[in-house]
């Protein structure tokens, strides 16, 4: 749970941030990566995945790649599908390296052919107590059940970090979105250590329910607190559970990094990850 | 013995000279009235005014600190009127040619009297040539208003300086990166809605769309994952027909979907260009306000900032990366200056009139060694586009709107620049030479007042007939006045300025008796004098230093003696041979 990554004295998490062959990594998601690596003192794991599948579907002898930019199909060979593998697996790793040259945070770089979903799975089993995975391909309408089914495939993972296409910034407050009470002390304890380098604000964001349910909640949460928080720490606002509402606060918020529940009431298995990650200019560290 | 009385206030007392000449322009007339009225009149006195004899001067004065120095150039009057008159005629060949033997100080008069008009006129134009965006070739001249070409030039560099800045700060923005992220989830929302459409028409038919490195692929599919090769091979050859059939008919579909990816591409970077137009013209608005606010009575200089505007809008991407990190900042102006991406922006301020003068026009004197149609500050392999700053002014170019003043012997040297003088009066026009570009020629307005003896001018006439077209008035100085107590008093007061001029120490009234029958000597007839300034002024140097060398406060009729005296004695004729001791 998110608890592991807010301990300050474990050292020995991970952050894996998984490539593909599809394009370079998202800046964000890069610069994510290697925020939340800084902020809890982790190393990085540059893991490209190779999907057997590919190699399955080489060995066809009607198989023929479409080319993305249009044009006549080409015959797809396995061997040709391992060259190009290899050349896109050095560029990636030598482009994580690039960005964490000089920050010293220790980085391991690994190739692993595997369904993408196993191969991370696998990842993360290695070692723990915590890891948090980043996907490097920006969240879209096309990879959004893929990204669903990782979080819900994935079992030694704290949590997923994504960007959307929009994404542009890393900087700005720090927004800690709950929806179950049980969940306010560690991911406000994370969201401190995500801010606490940068110096930023931290923002928690009562999420779900009714006004009179916020009111209580929040209530809840001051107790459990202990009363010294800022008035502005909580934010209870009435959307009427709206994803759209709570974008627009986050865009009034200048929001950096936004830590939110996957799989509940803002952010459904079912679908709207895309639409929330595409209006929102910052990284999203989702959790379950 | 001299008893002379002073006169007052002659010259200021008389009347003002009318119908001699007729304005340029409207602007110009006040102040060429203004000229006239103050110059020697052929009427005034002391000059060449008959005197009756009545009225024989006789001015008393002790020394010459007690007189009111000549202003003015004596005996010369009908000279002055004729410079007045060609420098105020603005018909074209109205230069005047003065005809002076050396030695009379015509150099000296007429450079005072062309500065002193000079002053008092209008200020002409600044120019300045600039690229030409439509046609590089051929850079352009802009007319300004006086005073305000190196403020633009200036300006321009600031400018440019603020957008090495500002621009790089606004591409690199959040707005417009996420503006940009718009467009592209636009174009790609687009293109991944007819591969999701296409995706699950072949999901439906258990056929798998995958991506792979560069692009996509269709295999068949059971329970969500590509069957196996091996596990395909087992299957009856009809389902394999099947399948291999339906496979091709989708790879056709997305063949032809995906044909639609370059121009989508094009459509795209068709989105982000006008973006980033947008971002970039506001910044570049920010960055010429003030050029542009400065520009409103220029509509030359307006045109052109408005075209490098349009330039560098399109051109933002020059200043990418030109913030210098290792200073911390953006490049100075030295620096843009010299870097060739941003020449074809900079200003040349080909001629500047001083900032903050109220009035004035140039007065050049010619000298043989001087660039008459200027010149190129730098190797002609300089690129086309920065060729307009390369080009400096000439003489030609400098004396635009105001006069030059050339002696004859210097254009007899110079045959180059007497050509150019003469192109520039026939033709308005001077251009400026290059080798490489055709820069606009800049029109000239200028007044010529030629300075010549007769032999040259002759010269000068008859090596070219075309030149004696090009100045209308001739002049002749005159070498002597008549000799009447107020030529004589004006004589006086003339010495009085020359002592002013060099220094000299003060005359007793006899020693100006004295220099007053050396000139007349000098004319070779008692009732009249020379006006061999030189003559005068050389006497007055050797004079002075005898005085002070005798500790004297003032230069007595002894000193004028012993001077002449002196000179006659190194002039004895030598013994002839033979002749005893």
């Amino acid at each position: 749970m998110i608890a592991h990554v807010a301990e300050a004295a474990e050292n020995s998490g991970r952050v894996i941030l998984q490539l593909t062959s599809n394009g370079p990594p998202s800046p964000v998601a890069l610069a994510a990566a290697l925020h939340v690596a800084k902020s809890f003192n982790a190393g990085i794991e540059s893991l490209f995945v190779e999907d057997p599948q590919l190699f399955d579907f080489a060995q066809f002898g009607f198989a023929r790649e479409v080319p993305s930019g249009g044009g006549p199909a080409r015959e797809l060979t396995v061997a040709s599908l391992e060259a190009e593998f290899e050349r896109r697996a050095a560029n990636r790793h030598g482009e994580v390296a690039a960005a964490v040259a000089g920050t010293g945070v220790p980085l391991h770089c690994r190739t692993w052919r595997d369904h993408p979903a196993e191969a991370l799975s696998a990842a993360c089993s290695e070692n723990g107590p915590w890891n948090v995975a980043v996907l490097a391909e920006a969240v879209s309408a096309t990879n959004e059940a893929y990204v669903c089914e990782l979080t819900a495939y994935v079992q030694d993972v704290t949590g997923f970090v994504v960007a959307g296409p929009s994404a542009s910034r890393t900087r700005g407050p720090v927004i800690a979105i709950v929806e179950q009470l049980a969940h306010v002390q560690p991911v406000l304890r994370a969201a401190e250590r995500l801010a606490e380098g940068a110096r930023e604000d931290v923002h928690l964001i009562l999420f779900g329910g009714n006004a009179d349910e916020l009111a209580w909640t929040e209530g809840q949460v001051r107790l459990m607190l202990g009363g010294d928080v800022p008035p502005d720490l909580i934010l209870a606002p009435d959307l009427g559970a709206s994803a759209e509402a709570l974008a627009s606060v986050l865009q009034d918020l200048g929001a950096g990094f936004v830590i939110a529940p996957l799989g509940g009431t803002l952010l459904p298995l079912e679908g709207g990850l895309a639409d929330f990650a595409a209006s929102h200019h910052g990284p999203l560290f989702l959790i379950r | 013995m001299y008893f002379w009385r002073s006169k007052k206030n002659t010259a200021a007392a008389a009347p003002a000279a009318t119908g001699v000449v007729e304005a340029a322009d409207a602007a110009a007339s006040d102040a060429v009235e203004a000229l006239d009225a103050a110059a020697p009149s052929a009427e005034s006195p002391g000059v060449d005014e008959d005197m009756s004899g009545d009225e024989a001067a006789t001015l008393e004065f002790a020394t010459t600190d007690e007189l009111e120095p000549f202003d003015g150039w004596l005996g010369q009057n009908h000279v002055v009127t004729a410079i007045q008159s060609a420098l105020g005629t603005a018909a074209p060949g109205y230069n005047v040619c003065v005809l002076s033997a050396s030695g009379f100080g015509a150099r000296t008069a007429v450079a005072r009297l062309l500065k002193e008009r000079a002053a008092r006129m209008p200020r002409p134009p600044d120019w300045a040539y600039v690229h030409n965006f439509e046609d590089p070739r051929s850079p352009l001249l802009l007319r300004l208003p006086a005073g305000r070409a190196r403020p633009l030039a200036n300006g321009m560099i600031e400018a440019l300086s603020e957008l090495c800045v500002t621009v790089p700060s606004a591409l690199e923005s959040e707005s417009f990166t996420a503006g940009r992220n718009q467009i592209m989830q636009a174009h790609r929302a687009s293109h991944d809605a007819v591969l999701t459409a296409l995706s699950q028409k072949a999901a439906n038919q258990n056929i798998a769309l995958l991506r792979t490195p560069n692009g996509y692929g269709l295999a068949p599919m059971h329970d969500g994952k590509v069957v196996k090769p091996a596990v395909f091979a087992q299957l009856p050859h009809g389902m394999r027909s099947d399948i291999e059939v339906r496979i091709a008919a989708l790879q056709t579909e997305l063949a032809s979907a995906l044909e639609q990816s370059p121009q989508e591409a094009r459509a795209q970077h068709q989105d982000l260009l006008a973006l980033r137009d947008v971002y970039a013209q506001q910044t570049v608005d920010a960055a010429f306000g003030r050029l542009e606010a400065g520009t409103q009575d220029a509509p030359e200089a307006a045109a052109f900032l408005m075209a490098a505007k349009a330039s560098l809008v399109r051109n933002c991407d020059l200043f990418l990366g030109t913030r210098d990190s290792r200073a911390g900042g953006e490049p100075g102006p030295a620096h843009l200056a010299h870097d060739a991406r941003f020449q074809p922006y900079l200003v040349n301020a080909f001629i500047c009139q001083p900032i903050g003068a109220a009035a004035g026009v140039p007065v050049l004197e010619l000298s043989a060694a001087m660039p008459a149609l200027g010149q190129v500050a730098t190797a002609a392999s300089a690129p086309v586009d920065g060729a307009h700053m390369t080009l400096w002014p000439g003489v030609m170019h400098r004396a635009n709107g105001g006069y030059i003043l050339v002696e004859a012997a210097e254009l007899e040297q110079a045959p180059d620049m007497a050509a150019a003088l003469k192109h520039a009066l026939l033709t308005g026009e001077v251009h400026a030479q290059h080798p490489v570009v055709a820069a606009a020629p800049m029109p000239v307005s200028v007044k010529v007042v030629l300075l010549a003896d007769e032999a040259s001018y002759e010269r000068l006439c008859d090596s070219d007939p075309a030149f004696a077209s090009l100045f209308k008035i001739t002049v002749r100085c005159a070498e002597r006045m008549d000799r009447t107590a107020e030529a004589e008093a004006s004589f006086a007061r003339w010495i009085a300025g020359l002592i002013a001029r060099d220094q000299r120490s003060p005359l007793t009234v006899d020693a100006v008796a004295e220099l007053i029958g050396d000139s007349a000597r000098r004319a070779g007839q008692d009732d009249a004098l020379s006006l061999a300034e030189d003559a005068i002024a050389d006497v007055l140097s050797e004079a002075h230093h005898l005085a002070l060398h005798e500790d004297a406060e003032v230069i007595d009729a002894v000193h004028i003696e012993r001077v002449f005296a002196e000179r006659a004695a190194r002039l004895m004729p030598r013994p002839a041979k033979g002749a005893s001791a």
